[in-house]
């Protein structure tokens, strides 16, 4: 054995005994809707540390750095959220959701999560203490994606079959505007200085930029077949793109609002997401059951880690 | 009453028809045959040979050979009887491999909506090879509780089927 393999053995040793290391580094949670179960990646190593059971179908996920010691997930088919515990890479609860939950976001300021009700018009707030539903938000046709400011000023629906995005103040929702955008709007994510919103548009392929002061769609660009959802690289003012139905990943840049390439990744590319410390981006397929990491820089796939059936990891599946 | 009933019911139904459920469904299957690759892809090869080499697929109806767009219609089990519409989204004769989309189905045959499906063969190195069929889709069933005939089991066990007689099939008339 190596001296490196045997701090690694180390290492596992450790995180076996219950012991996660202080400095983390940047970790991935990908839900894998086949299998019922979440895999946890370490994103510097490209290992997998843990695959955890639980409920049925898990699709959206929330795991960045607001949800403290836990990550949720969303179960669609199971009309419920599992509540993981990152430091012992378990879950620990399950909390009843109204029906089929799909899109999920956390509240940056309050203990709070967003889950959308993709048959029920609502967008229904789970407090994360008391781990339970405690009210809901109306909203348009089928919401799908979700995403909150930085700030915790407001929340933004994609309302599918409204073809268009809803931002909803908070806490309350006292205030409600609608921006048109293309045709089945699905995922949405925000600029990293919280002045863009984009959303990828299944149905029309293309991405809608909206610039929020003007609360306006101000450009749309054409990307590849069937676009599930997007990350902004702000670094390089890049917008990255999954297309489901052509296997790739459309690189947009931003300030010219137009398409530069499409990076061929595994079959229905869905989530995708960001990581700032290794400066990677990631994408689930949820046909190969593998998450593909992307260099920014030179546009293209550098490996392949394998996940569960199904992997979806649609929302904020990285923890830093 | 029972007009506002009616009403009701109308205006929910474009909402219906549009959208589907969230849980995407993944159907896999392979078959080893023993023939060379390049004679296996002759049987498929052709965007509309389907008609010859499933059992299903009496007959297909084809417009625009094996260009990206080209357009298919099967009809099933009948010649009038229920028909799948379906279109050619990418095609690699050198990858001996295929992808297209369903546009118009028969739910009673096979109840899916947003369909999309591989069909590939493999070269296995040793003068035999490998049949793949792999599609992704939903249950044609838009809203929440499906009934038995279009929930998520019933696309599911429609799609394999389809996948599983067909291949049977093209391994039988492949090693002929």
């Amino acid at each position: 054995m190596t001296r490196a393999g045997a701090a690694r053995g180390v290492a596992a040793l450790l995180a076996l005994l219950g012991g996660a290391p202080l400095a983390a580094a940047p970790r991935a949670y990908v839900t894998n809707q086949g299998a019922d179960s979440v895999t946890v990646i370490d994103l510097a190593d490209r290992r997998v540390l843990a695959t955890v059971a639980v409920g049925r179908h898990p699709a959206g996920v929330a795991a960045g750095s607001s949800t403290g010691d836990y990550a949720y997930v969303s179960n669609p088919d199971g009309n419920s959220l599992s509540v993981i515990d990152l430091r012992r890479a378990r879950a620990i609860a399950e909390i009843p959701t109204g029906a089929s939950p799909l899109g999920l976001a956390a509240d940056p300021l309050r203990p709070r999560l967003y889950v959308a009700n993709w048959y029920d018009q609502r967008v229904e707030i789970v407090d994360r203490d008391a781990r339970k539903v405690v009210g809901a938000f109306a909203v348009g046709r089928i919401p799908a994606g979700l995403a909150v400011s930085r700030d915790g000023a407001w929340l933004a629906v994609a309302n599918r079959d409204d073809h268009a995005v809803q931002l909803l103040s908070l806490p309350d929702g006292a205030q409600s505007a609608r921006i048109a955008v293309g045709r089945r709007p699905f995922g949405v994510t925000l600029s990293e200085d919280g002045r863009l919103l984009f959303t990828a548009n299944v149905k029309s392929d293309d991405v809608s930029i909206v610039a929020l002061q003007a609360r306006r769609e101000i450009a749309r660009v054409r990307v590849g077949d069937a676009p599930y959802a997007s990350i902004h690289d702000a670094k390089r003012n890049l917008l990255f793109v999954t297309n489901q139905q052509s296997g790739s990943v459309s690189v947009v840049d931003v300030g010219a609002a137009r398409e530069l390439l499409r990076i061929p990744v595994g079959d229905y590319p869905e989530g995708i997401d960001y990581s700032p410390s290794l400066d990677r981006v990631y994408v689930a397929s949820w046909f190969d059951n593998a998450l593909y990491a992307i260099d920014p820089e030179r546009l293209a796939v550098e490996a392949q880690i394998p996940c569960g059936d199904g992997s979806r990891a649609f929302g904020d599946f990285i923890r830093e | 009453m029972h007009r506002r009933l009616v009403l009701i019911l109308l205006c929910a139904l474009p909402l219906v028809a549009a959208a589907h459920g969230p849980s995407r469904q993944k159907v896999e299957r392979d078959i080893k045959i023993d023939a060379p690759a390049a004679k296996v892809w002759a049987l498929i090869a052709d965007f509309c040979s389907i008609g010859q080499w499933h059992p299903g697929v009496v007959k297909c109806e084809g417009t625009g050979g094996n260009e990206v767009g080209a357009k298919r219609v099967l009809f099933i089990g009948k010649a009038d009887g229920p028909k799948i519409e379906e279109e050619l989204q990418m095609y690699d004769a050198a990858k001996m491999t295929y992808k297209y989309r369903i546009t118009k189905t028969d739910v009673t045959v096979l109840p899916v909506t947003t369909y999309a499906s591989f069909l590939s063969v493999l070269d296995n190195g040793d003068g035999t090879s490998t049949a793949s069929w792999k599609g992704g889709f939903y249950r044609s069933w838009g809203k929440n509780n499906p009934p038995p005939e279009q929930n998520d089991e019933a696309a599911r066990k429609a799609v394999i089927g389809t996948y599983e007689a067909g291949l049977a099939n093209l391994k039988k008339l492949a090693e002929q």
